[in-house]
């Protein structure tokens, strides 16, 4: 190597000129190289969608149900002609169902935020009423809400995620990144969903059972985030899709 | 060069290395966080995840720059100055590193069912499908390495532990490479299908992998040297006289698989160890300054004649004892211990 006295660097010596210019150049050219590097990442990163915590806190007067997951029923009204059924979950990465069981059947007031993407809904329970025997439920009187309706089977592909994350409590709430995250919210019992992605128009969400209607158990926790094939029984409650089916016919794509 | 242990013995250029590569990750953060996505259509992520993107994509380019220098020096002596400071480039990463790690632990693994940390390794064990592995695992790993290097990358340690040992464990700065590689390709390029980032992490990879195999081929240009057996050595061609630049010196493969470095200098020629006594950094290519020939990594200095360090410093390397043979010299391929003096050849004289 040849190497002029000019330019030979020693730490506790003053730098060359020529070669202080040489690194003035090649440290604008590394700051800027990776500067233009994290550009391009934010512009190549994905839309995750508009979802988030909208409209406020609400109460919401309805009948509950706390299987398979808490949700309340409401009676059919112009915009929801089957009924409307709104799943609950706690703050944090919590599922409502110790707040939800002793008033399972009842006519209650639940107070909470709604977390909302793309038109669907999960109510994030919280303010002042929480889950409560209803104060006024006279509206409600009579109202029993409709049996699950059977649709038949089916086998569709997509990605089961945790509704919370999903709906936009994070962006992204969905994909290979948040699989933890996921993991732990469907631990903490929040329900999980299966996205069924279109061209063009939002997806379609499941709410995801084992084969007799209840609560997943762990065995979903394999499942969360990749792309998966699941096949099983679709049945309507209200206007909530429900896909019963077990992890051994869930496999990754 | 020290004779004790400080935090940092500062220099200029220490000063000037450290502000630059603090301003560049600084730089970096500012824009990648408050402005860049303002300037670009909005891409409505929550602050939470852009604060893990950016310290992560900030230190995977750190670290692809500090593995580019060691083989750009080779390449290029004008990139040694950015050897010279690279533990504090290091240690730098470790904290970018961290924070992108605390970023997640923070917000993914938090307000669940499960201690955070817990949660870390618990939340997905799925290591027997690439599909749903555990990336995570990878990227704690990898901060594990970065963490040792940075604990140790002190001189105080590289002196306790001795120079093969520590070179041996910052050797696994590659290891952690690997697993951040791995962390980005079974994480973030398994979700999200962003030429970009599939295109950045292509380039770091074919960046770090070629220019240390161009580094290596041209080590591997440099043939060992002929041997000639007498009876009292191992003698070996060294160099021919007219090739030894003055003030300079040349890299002598030997049969042992050693390296020695040839000087010439006031009309003398002496042979050292190529191996540096702080971080075997290669004295063949470094320059006689004050009479002592200077490393090129550190500028740890060593006399020629015995290969000492000028008090009060202690630092030792091997000696060769040389031999001329008419126009060229022979070195014996057997090293003296450290510190031995072996008399120069004395070129003026004609040996």
């Amino acid at each position: 190597m040849s190497q002029s006295s000019n330019d030979f660097f020693v730490g506790y010596l003053k730098t060359p000129p020529k070669l202080a210019a040489f690194l003035a150049v090649v440290t604008i050219l590394l700051i800027g190289l990776g500067i233009g590097g994290g550009f391009a990442l934010l512009a190549g990163q994905p839309d995750y969608g508009d979802g988030g915590f909208k409209g406020g806190y609400k109460e919401h007067l309805g009948v509950l149900q706390a299987a398979p997951y808490p949700m309340l029923r409401l009676p059919p009204d112009e915009a929801h002609p089957d009924g409307r059924t709104i799943l609950l979950s706690n703050p944090g990465k919590r599922g409502a169902q110790k707040r939800a069981a002793q008033h399972d059947g009842k006519i209650v007031d639940v107070g909470g935020v709604f977390i909302t993407r793309e038109g669907t809904s999960l109510l994030q329970v919280g303010g002042a009423a929480k889950i409560r025997p209803a104060q006024e439920p006279a509206p409600l009187a009579g109202f029993v809400p409709a049996a699950d309706i059977p649709l038949g089977p089916v086998t569709l592909r997509g990605e089961i995620v945790d509704t919370k994350c999903y709906l936009g409590a994070m962006r992204p709430g969905e994909g290979k990144v948040h699989r933890a995250c996921a993991n732990l919210c469907l631990m903490g019992g929040i329900p999980p969903m299966l996205a069924v992605f279109h061209e063009n128009e939002a997806p379609t969400l499941l709410l995801l059972t084992n084969a007799a209607g209840e609560a997943f158990d762990a065995d979903i926790l394999d499942f969360v985030a990749p792309y998966v094939s699941v096949t099983g029984d679709l049945y309507r409650r209200g206007d909530l899709l429900m896909l019963r089916t077990d992890a051994s016919r869930i496999g990754f794509l | 060069m020290s004779v004790q242990y400080r935090p940092v013995t500062w220099t200029r250029n220490k000063v000037a290395y450290d502000l630059v590569l603090g301003f560049g990750i600084a730089a970096f953060i500012i824009l990648f966080l408050r402005y860049v996505p303002g300037w670009l259509e909005s891409p409505r992520i929550s602050g939470p995840q852009l604060r893990m993107r950016a310290f992560g994509t900030c230190a995977f380019l750190l670290l692809t720059i500090l593995l580019s220098i060691g083989p750009l020096a080779r390449l290029d002596s004008r990139f040694l100055p950015l050897l010279y400071n690279r533990r504090h480039f290091g240690v730098a990463i470790f904290f970018v590193a961290l924070a992108h790690s605390l970023a997640v632990v923070g917000w993914y693994q938090a307000f669940g069912p499960i201690d955070r940390y817990v949660a870390l390794l618990a939340s997905n064990t799925s290591i027997t499908s690439w599909q749903a592995f555990p990336f995570e695992y990878l990227g704690i790993f990898a901060l594990g390495i970065l963490f040792t290097l940075a604990a140790t990358s002190h001189d105080f340690w590289l002196s306790f532990l001795g120079a093969p040992v520590w070179k041996a464990i910052h050797m696994s700065v590659y290891a952690a490479y690997a697993a951040i590689v791995a962390h980005i390709a079974l994480g973030i390029l398994q979700s999200e299908h962003s030429p970009w980032l599939l295109g950045l992490t292509g380039v770091s990879v074919c960046l770090v992998c070629g220019l240390h195999i161009a580094a290596g081929l041209r080590e591997q240009e440099a043939s060992v040297a002929p041997s000639v057996s007498a009876p009292d050595g191992n003698w070996v061609h060294a160099a021919n006289i007219v090739d030894l630049p003055d003030e300079g010196g040349v890299t002598v493969f030997l049969p042992t698989g050693e390296k020695a470095a040839l000087f010439r200098y006031d009309g003398k020629v002496s042979a050292l160890s190529n191996a540096c006594a702080h971080q075997n950094g290669p004295l063949a290519e470094g320059r006689i300054i004050d009479g002592c020939v200077t490393c090129p990594w550190h500028g740890y200095q060593y006399r020629p004649e015995d290969g000492c360090s000028p008090a009060p410093f202690t630092e030792k390397v091997a000696t060769y004892r040389l031999r001329r043979e008419g126009d060229r010299i022979l070195i014996d391929a057997n090293a003296q211990p450290p510190g031995t003096p072996v008399p120069p050849i004395q070129l003026e004289q004609g040996g």
